[in-house]
């Protein structure tokens, strides 16, 4: 019990809420046809959080904050920018976009790696979910125990409170994003102000990414803004359905991910441990898969 | 005040008035400095060749695609202040009707603007919404998946849509593109309804045969405006000429001419 409070708690709470946030603000990204867009930013999180890394010496969450906002708007900007004046489409900008950018962080990171600081390739990529350890949590009473509390790691209260201001902001304009994800002309008229809440969209899509980049590395961010969505659409075809499947299928994949990542390898009988993040996003996929072999609303209704 | 002044009595009175209407894509002008009034109680056409601005014209009255110059006014007053009295029918073709929404689901976004953040969709909104919709014959079909529609009754449900509005003026773009005979007539009769109700209605249009049975006011466009006004004083020969560069043949021409006959509107 206090093994898995203390090395498996932290890791498990901020997989699951990291997979939920992702996934919520991943229905609009799949309805507004712009998954691509979570795959840009998640890339892109990466120059963002080297760059405000290397000016305040830290990982402060406020300054990674900014990072995101930077990197967002960076990003919408450098691929409506490409579109207009390399005449290519939309795909094709976000593609060259992120990939730029990326090399660009991991160019950055390698440089100031030589100053010895704990940020590389490898944590960008696949994350380090497993060195979540809760020291202080020896037991069931660490969870009333303020200075145990103390002790949690900080990505836990992070990974949350990004979770609750994309939950706020998902409540608050709900129909602001429905009407323009489906029809944004009509939207403007009315004056949904689909432009803004797009761009207030693409922000947060760009704050959960960078929140989640640190714990748990930018592959299983990118799979769970477009897998548990995607999957629940194939599900059914009322939104607040698919919204319901898609947070089930990110709980589904974040505990089962994590739990096979520890342990099913010990069940074979070898003794190693595989990435939590890996197999988070394998599994996600192949629930994705399962929902495109076998969802009942796989076909588009019939005209 | 000084604003209000500028502009004529007919234009405070108008539901639609526009003045010097410039719209432009990089250089290239695709509306050019129109100015057109809508009479209050009327049902108007848009009527022009592909490219003349129709739909851009209607975009930039409502706010969607910005003007370069021009003012539009509502009932006299400056059209973004006045934006809650104007409904819109977009194409039909503009949305993907393969979304997860039903058609009441689609109604009720009609009631956007009377619905704060906190509050839910309640009976009495669905109410609404179920009222527009059996306005336009669709009332059986609320709990279906948008999908399963056929053209014309995506058609009816964007109709729907813009009445739970209760808009003074309904600006509707193409509302007969790719419709069957029966739906357009069923669309005619909802639209010279809310005409008799004193509602204004303002649509482009693509059929030249059908302006004289359908509308009362007319502004032919070709990026300019060619000429607008009542259908018998607007609607000539000369005019459709200009609007369409000479395009269309004296046949055609003297066709169009002739006065609606009530015969044959009966058997279309």
């Amino acid at each position: 019990m206090s093994d898995f409070m203390m090395f498996s708690l932290v890791p498990l709470v901020v997989a699951v809420v990291i997979g939920m946030t992702c996934a919520l603000l991943g229905n609009f990204l799949v309805l507004r046809r712009q998954s691509l867009i979570g795959d840009a930013i998640s890339h892109v999180a990466l120059p963002g959080i080297v760059v405000s890394f290397i000016l305040t010496g830290m990982l402060a969450s406020t300054a990674m904050m900014l990072g995101a906002g930077v990197s967002a708007l960076v990003t919408v900007v450098m691929i409506e920018l490409i579109r207009r004046l390399g005449r290519v489409e939309t795909s094709a900008a976000m593609g060259v976009t992120f990939t730029s950018l990326f090399a660009v962080g991991v160019l950055l990171l390698e440089w100031h790696d030589a100053t010895g600081v704990h940020l590389d390739v490898e944590h960008a990529l696949y994350g380090n979910l497993e060195s979540l350890i809760w020291f202080e949590g020896t037991g069931p009473g660490a969870l009333y125990d303020p200075a145990a509390l103390a002790g949690l790691p900080p990505q836990l209260a992070r990974v949350v409170l990004v979770g609750l201001v994309v939950v706020a902001f998902v409540g608050v304009f709900r129909r602001h994003l429905v009407l323009g994800s489906f029809d944004p002309d009509y939207a403007a008229s009315v004056r949904a102000h689909p432009a803004l809440v797009d761009l207030l969209l693409v922000s947060l899509v760009a704050v959960a990414a960078i929140a989640a980049f640190e714990a748990v590395g930018s592959i299983i961010v990118i799979a769970m803004f477009i897998c548990p969505a995607a999957a629940a659409r194939l599900m059914t075809d009322r939104l607040a359905a698919q919204i319901a499947w898609s947070q089930g299928f990110a709980v589904l994949a974040s505990v089962l991910g994590y739990v096979l990542a520890g342990y099913g390898p010990g069940w074979f009988g070898y003794e190693v441990s595989l990435s939590a993040a890996g197999m988070i996003a394998t599994l996600s996929g192949l629930i994705l898969l399962a929902a495109c072999l076998a969802g009942p609303r796989r076909r588009p209704a019939a005209a | 005040m000084t604003e209000s002044q500028r502009i004529s009595d007919e234009a405070m009175k108008s539901p639609l008035a526009i003045q010097g209407l410039t719209v432009s894509y990089g250089h290239r002008p695709v509306v050019h400095s129109v100015d057109f009034i809508t009479p209050p109680g009327s049902l108007s056409a848009i009527v022009g060749p592909n490219g003349a601005g129709k739909s851009t014209l209607l975009k930039a009255v409502l706010g969607i695609t910005r003007r370069l110059t021009g003012e539009v006014y509502i009932f006299g007053q400056p059209v973004e202040a006045m934006s809650r009295h104007v409904a819109y029918v977009p194409q039909r073709s503009s949305v993907d009707w393969d979304f997860p929404a039903t058609v009441i689901d689609v109604v009720v976004m009609g009631l956007f603007r009377d619905l704060r953040w906190w509050q839910l969709t309640r009976r009495h909104h669905r109410q609404r919404a179920l009222e527009s919709l059996s306005r336009v014959g669709m009332e059986a079909f609320a709990d279906r998946q948008i999908g399963q529609l056929s053209g014309g009754q995506q058609q009816r449900v964007f109709l729907a849509r813009a009445l739970t509005q209760q808009a003074a003026l309904t600006i509707l773009d193409e509302p007969f593109a790719g419709v069957d005979a029966a739906t357009e007539k069923a669309i005619v009769e909802v639209l010279k309804q809310l005409k008799r109700e004193g509602r204004t209605l303002l649509c482009v249009h693509h059929d030249l045969a059908t302006v004289r049975d359908y509308f009362d006011h007319v502004l032919l466009l070709n990026v300019r405006r060619i000429a607008a006004g009542p259908v018998d004083e607007a609607f000539t020969a000369r005019h459709l000429q200009a609007t369409y560069g000479g395009r269309l043949s004296p046949m055609q021409l003297t066709r169009l001419m002739e006065p609606a006959d009530p015969a044959n509107q009966r058997s279309e």
